[in-house]
């Protein structure tokens, strides 16, 4: 059978749960042909009600099918931890390092990897019904912390994720955030290993590579003690070999969704593919053939000139993740689009080195980790972004509570109006935006106005 | 009676080497040993812990900085070239906004979170690269001998610091502990030759015994550790970087060993902060500390926008094993009523 996706549009919550009884039997391939039908795609469900994802109501989705398996996959992963502590498999939880440790354990035959620093959206998805912020400002994380404070209080109610076998944990260079609540995570009866990843005043030198190699060296010998097998320098090639497959996917997805006009695929969906380069949600090879399928979909719109937003949309880089992701939505509905983006993991993106030894590999990538570095780097990278999609302003959204985000705006501003002259607009947004959508609707609009101002005025 | 140091206050919080190659070096991580070595001056930084000067820094940095981050970078010291440490987030960010403030970019070294062997050997490199970067500056070679002498020198000094200790009260201390950290080597020798500390309380002390923790001490606090100890909380022990911990060590610097290495690996192992990963080392080292001093509760004290501390007490209190008053609070809150409240209720509670 052959499927035609419908006219590229973004559609409302009904639409995109009705759709899910629409998934064809067998699987339209990327390329042509057909395949069985992706598992967590078998039985349509909603979300909403069986998992209790509730924010889903209240936002809107890319129609493709592309999107759907997109979101599918996101959204089952629990499935598939779960099935993996079934058939015996090890699960790793990985702290912080954002897309290094990860490569380490699907290394390793016998385990599979996640971040429980995911759970950072949960009060989101979950519209607040978990309370997981209240358990964490009962365990003293008030809204101080950023977001992310969600994951101590899924680790002290069980009732998010399974529990991992072994923590493993990136200190260093990294926020006071994620550091405190390890160091909480720590005092819990799961075991847990700290590594360092060092603070660097500009590229990463020698010893700076050879120090984080070391350290991944004690991570690889950890999850071997995990699984019972050496994990080795072969195994660690191969799997980099593989997260590169993905990366390189990613850079295109990337170039489709910020790079063309119309937008071919919404801020959202891009902002999931963006994050699936940190653990794969669990399984590399499905996500490799999920992002394969985005990619071609993307294609196909592009060549057709067939976008889901408006061809005079302003060209925004998005910095920072946004806690409750109702206000991406928000931001296209009143005239934005994605030009670049930079959410703190770009070291997840870019090629890792396949012509050196595997740990020293790993070591340079993790070593450029935004977050390592000095902040005026990382707002040289967002000034890299606009530049390569020509992007018309620069949206900082501080991450509330972020120990980074308490000064970086500052320095991104001060960079982008010195490198490129466009406006930068500043918002925080909360886990739960909904008391403060009509102000931020107005941050937007002004912003949108400037930016059309000066179109005229060019 | 407690008797004060009023002039040792004034000195400690006065001004510091002015010269515009006059460093400020911004953490008591950064081993002065290598500026006295090369003859430079290199003071560490006071953040005043005014509200004045918290204003200011914000206004350079961000509304949700630290206070003491922002009060250092609003303090008038702050157009100095900065030296310093990544030791936490807030920390390695305002050094990177110091040296946008003063036009010339600080020096940060990594302040290892981990307690490896080859955390300490990391740390070894970075006080390499700090040393060979204040040679530059100073237009002069590190002589090993002048090092060995600097930290033989340092380390008398710190130990004649300790044994003041018993004698005076938790804001003198931090006094002493201040002007050791703004002095070079031989203006403190100097002054301690003819310092004689009338005891300013007595050996056991009246109220209730305390152990202070948490972030570091401003002089703008020195009146409120005095309240403290009138309302009947006095500070016998103190486990931030400004108190006991600051000068609680001696580097070893055997003959046989390069002097640099040596001092960075006497660094690494002082009693180290909280934000060590795991901390428990520094749990130990104020667990045992107390107990050295008599002390039957804990203040713990954290500056609004500081994770590191504000979220330790919980644990704290657990591993420390004495009852616990936290505090988060602000440049001006020291005279603020709702801490002395909040004091008031703390020790009604013990009695
Ligand atoms: S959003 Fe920022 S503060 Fe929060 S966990 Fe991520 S890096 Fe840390
Ligand atoms: S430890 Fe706390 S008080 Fe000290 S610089 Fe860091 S955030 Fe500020």
């Amino acid at each position: 059978m052959s499927w035609a996706d419908p006219p590229a549009a973004k559609i409302d919550f009904e639409a995109w749960n009705a759709a899910f009884r629409l998934v064809p039997d067998p699987f339209p391939a990327p390329g042509g042909g057909t395949g069985p039908r992706p598992e967590y795609l078998a039985t349509p469900r909603c979300f909403v009600e069986l998992e209790g994802d509730s924010r889903l109501r209240s936002l809107r989705f890319d129609n493709s099918l592309a999107a759907l398996r997109l979101w599918s996959f996101l959204l089952s992963e629990n499935d598939r931890l779960a099935a993996a502590r079934r058939s015996g498999l090890k699960i790793v939880g990985t702290l912080k390092d954002l897309g290094t440790v990860p490569l380490i354990a699907y290394a390793a035959p016998g385990a599979v990897a996640f971040y429980p620093d995911g759970a950072w959206w949960i009060p989101c998805v979950m519209e607040m019904s978990e309370g997981l912020l209240r358990i964490a400002d009962a365990a003293g994380f008030g809204d101080e912390v950023c977001p992310v404070r969600a994951a101590l209080a899924a680790f002290l109610n069980r009732a998010h994720f399974p529990i991992p076998d072994l923590l493993i944990a990136a200190v260093g260079a990294c926020c006071d955030d994620m550091s405190c609540l390890m160091q909480r995570l720590a005092d819990l009866d799961v075991p847990l290993l700290w590594w360092e990843i060092p603070y660097r005043r500009g590229t990463a030198g020698p010893e700076a590579v050879a120090f984080v190699a070391g350290q991944l060296d004690r991570v690889r010998r950890a999850v071997g003690d995990l699984v019972g097998r050496t994990v080795t320098d072969d195994m660690l090639s191969d799997v980099i070999v593989r997260a590169n497959r993905i990366r390189a996917l990613l850079r295109r997805i990337r170039d489709l969704a910020y790079g063309v006009t119309p937008a071919p695929f919404p801020a959202l969906e891009a902002q999931i593919v963006e994050m699936l380069a940190l653990h794969f949600c669990s399984d590399l090879e499905e996500c490799g053939r999920v992002l394969e399928h985005v990619a071609s979909t993307l294609e196909a719109r592009a060549a057709a000139g067939e976008g889901v937003l408006a061809a005079d949309a302003c060209r925004v880089v998005w910095v920072n993740p946004v806690a409750d992701l109702r206000a991406m939505n928000l931001f296209e509905d009143l005239g934005g689009a994605l030009a670049g983006t930079e959410y703190l993991f770009r070291h997840a993106l870019v090629p890792i080195p396949e012509d050196r030894p595997p740990l020293a590999a790993l070591a340079e990538t993790a070593l450029r980790d935004p977050m390592t570095g000095p902040a005026e780097e990382r707002a040289a990278l967002v000034v890299a972004e606009a530049v390569r999609y020509k992007a018309e302003g620069v949206i900082v959204s501080a991450v509330p509570g972020a120990s980074h985000s308490a000064t970086e705006g500052l320095v991104i501003r001060r960079r982008v109006t010195r490198d490129l002259d466009i406006p930068v607009c500043e918002i925080t947004v909360p886990p739960l935006a909904d008391a403060s959508i009509g102000q931020l609707a107005t941050r937007f609009e002004g912003f949108f106005e400037i930016i059309r101002g000066r179109r005229e005025h060019a | 009676m407690i008797s004060r140091h009023p002039d040792l206050r004034a000195r400690a919080a006065g001004p510091a080497a002015r010269a515009p190659d006059a460093w400020r070096a911004a953490c008591s991580h950064v081993p002065r040993e290598i500026a006295d070595a090369l003859g430079l001056a290199a003071a560490r930084l006071v953040p005043p812990g005014t509200v004045a000067s918290e204003s200011r820094g914000e206004a350079l940095s961000g509304a949700g900085a630290c206070a003491w981050c922002k009060s250092g970078l609003g303090s008038d010291e702050a157009d100095h070239p900065w030296i310093g440490a990544a030791t936490c987030d807030q920390m390695r960010r305002a050094l990177e906004l110091a040296g946008r403030a003063s036009g010339r970019e600080a020096l940060v070294v990594h302040a290892p979170k981990t307690r490896s062997a080859e955390a300490e050997d990391y740390f070894v490199a970075e006080v390499r690269w700090l040393a060979a970067a204040m040679e530059k500056a100073a237009g002069a070679r590190l002589d090993p001998s002048e090092l060995r002498r600097a930290i033989a020198v340092r380390n008398g000094i710190r130990a004649r610091l300790r044994r003041f200790r018993e004698g005076l009260t938790g804001a003198d201390f931090s006094a002493l502990v201040y002007l050791e950290a703004r002095l070079p080597a031989g203006e403190m020798e100097a002054f301690l030759a003819s310092f004689r500390p009338a005891p300013s309380r007595p050996t056991r002390a009246a109220g209730v015994p305390a152990l202070l923790a948490g972030s570091p001490l401003a002089p703008a606090d020195w009146p409120w550790l005095d309240e403290l100890e009138e309302m009947g909380l006095p500070v016998v022990a103190d486990a931030t970087c400004t108190g006991d911990r600051a000068v609680d060590f001696a580097v070893e610097a055997p003959a046989d060993e390069d002097p640099l290495g040596a001092l960075a690996r006497g660094y690494f192992r002082r009693p180290p902060c909280p934000f060590i990963r795991p901390n428990d080392e520094f749990y130990a080292y104020a667990a045992a500390l107390a107990r050295r001093r008599g002390a039957r509760a804990v203040v713990w004290r954290s500056l609004r926008g500081c994770d590191i501390h504000a979220l330790e007490p919980p644990r704290a209190e657990r591993l420390l094993g004495l009852p616990l008053l936290a505090l988060d609070m602000s440049c001006g809150d020291a005279a603020s009523p709702r801490v002395r409240t909040r004091v008031e209720a703390f020790l009604e509670g013990l009695r």
